[in-house]
């Protein structure tokens, strides 16, 4: 199958801080792939570089997506937009707007501020954002973080729901076992700073994977 | 209210007992004398005419100052190499004080209007300039990220990410100009105006009319407050609508 994105020899760093160190990764069509790995070991990084926000690296990223939509780690919403200027702030198109408000439980929220909304339900307008324009490639980077365990599951399956939906590859990162092991087909392992890949994952059996992810967590970072 | 109230009546009587020790009404006169020339200044027809020169000046100036000052700090927000040209004019500007353009306001026009509104202009216009330079500055970049992501238009993103976190910088100047301009006015009316309370002033001050200068002072000050007051409650009914206050 054709490769969506195709990582060799990765390498970046911040002035003299070397956050990357040599990655090579495949994502396949239709394929959702997690990069597990610990707190500021270069995840969010690795993810502005795939989307094209950071351009000075080494290495070569060969990217075959037509668009991308990125759910950011933080929320990201334009304080003094409703929920649904700010999203046509991104995608001019009222019905597609509606359309997706729809898909992301947001109906009933169209004309709140991002201050009326709680964590979760800012999390679900970062995630309609990003599926806007129909995307093909879905950048998650921990979106899920700052969540409670309930509104979590509910934010997961629904990625999930509207990955199949919009047949769109799915791109993530996470420091959370659990995350990753429901989230991905395939995670592949950090070491601490600089990012390196230990492992790489296939995950069958998504209770396995955590335990064997929590195991290798423990041992390594 | 009822404080304030009373801290005034506290000054009247202080300015009072103080103009009976000094006893002299070209240093200080009596509240008595100084009311009574505000009354002669309040029911002369020529009052109303200065009045109504230096509040237009005023505003026209207001208008000017915010205009090409919001302009100025915007570009220079936005484009580094800008900034780094004018940063030095901006100081340059700063410290210039306004007797020295004064020459150079006379000899282009003589006495008249132009005078103290370009004189009023160039002094305000730095505050105004500086910030909203750090407006530009203050706005989130990862919010312009996020634009730059979803391949939104320059005008887009001017409108609606720089636009809505500069207009608490807006407002700011706005108030700090308000605030400022009725005194800077009448001095520059009183240097090189033909009309106006601080050309009033600068007669009053000719004929050693003390009690008549503390009654244009205070025809002043009401001014600056009032419009001060005015442009508050205006100023925080628009902030709160933008959900930000
Ligand atoms: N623009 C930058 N300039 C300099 N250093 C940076 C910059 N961005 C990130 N770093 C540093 O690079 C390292 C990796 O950062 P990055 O945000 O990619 O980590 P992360 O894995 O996403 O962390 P977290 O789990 O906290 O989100 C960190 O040590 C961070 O301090
Ligand atoms: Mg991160």
């Amino acid at each position: 199958m054709e490769a969506v994105l195709k990582v060799e020899g990765l390498k970046k760093s911040y002035g003299d801080l070397l956050v990357i160190d040599g990655l090579n990764l495949e994502l396949k069509r239709g394929e959702s792939l997690f990069l597990f790995g610990p707190s500021g070991c270069g995840k969010t990084t690795f993810l502005k570089i795939v989307a094209g926000l950071i351009e000075d690296f080494e290495g070569k990223v060969e990217r075959n997506f037509r668009k991308v939509g990125f759910v950011f780690q933080d929320p990201r919403l334009i304080p003094w937009l409703t929920v649904k200027e700010n999203l046509l702030f991104v995608y001019e198109d009222e019905r597609r707007v509606k359309e997706v408000i729809e898909i992301a439980g947001l109906q009933g929220f169209e004309d709140s501020f991002p201050r009326q909304l709680s964590g979760g339900m800012k999390q679900r307008v970062n995630l309609a954002r990003a599926i806007l324009s129909r995307p093909d490639l879905l950048i998650l980077d921990e979106p899920f973080s700052s969540l409670d365990i309930h509104i979590k599951h509910r934010l997961m399956k629904d990625i999930l729901r509207i990955k199949r939906r919009c047949k769109a590859s799915l791109l993530g990162v996470t420091h959370d076992p659990k995350e990753a092991s429901i989230m991905a087909s395939k995670v592949v392992v950090l070491s601490k700073r600089p990012a390196r890949i230990l492992t790489v994952l296939e995950v069958s059996d998504s209770s396995e994977a955590e335990k064997k992810l929590i195991q290798i967590a423990l041992e390594n970072f | 209210m009822k404080r304030y109230l009373f801290g005034i009546v506290v000054g009247i009587a202080v300015w009072w007992i103080l103009s009976l020790i000094v006893n002299s009404e070209i240093i200080l006169p009596s509240p008595m004398a100084v009311l009574g020339s505000l009354n002669k200044i309040i029911t002369s027809r020529e009052f109303y005419g200065a009045l109504a020169s230096t509040i237009l000046k005023g505003l026209f100036s207001t208008l000017l100052v915010i205009t090409i000052g919001t302009s100025i700090g915007m570009l220079m927000g936005l484009k580094r190499s800008l900034s780094d040209v004018l940063k030095p004019f901006v100081t340059l500007l700063q410290s210039v004080p306004v007797v020295s353009w004064l020459a150079f306001a006379i000899f282009l026009w003589g006495i008249g209007w132009k005078g103290p509104v370009l004189l009023t202009t160039l002094s305000l216009l730095p505050v105004v300039i500086i910030n909203t330079y750090s407006g530009v500055l203050n706005v989130d970049t990862q919010l312009l990220e996020m634009a730059r992501v979803y391949g939104v238009e320059r005008k887009k993103i001017f409108k609606y990410i720089y636009l809505g976190s500069l207009l608490p910088f807006m407002l700011a100047s706005l108030r700090i100009t308000l605030g400022n301009v009725w005194k800077t006015i009448l001095v520059t009316e009183f240097l090189c105006g033909d009309q106006g309370i601080g050309v009033m002033i600068a007669w009053a001050r000719s004929y050693v009319d003390t009690p008549r200068i503390f009654a244009l002072t205070l025809i002043g000050v009401v001014l600056a407050v009032s419009f001060e007051r005015t442009g508050e409650g205006f100023f925080e009914r628009v902030l709160r609508r933008w959900k930000l206050s």
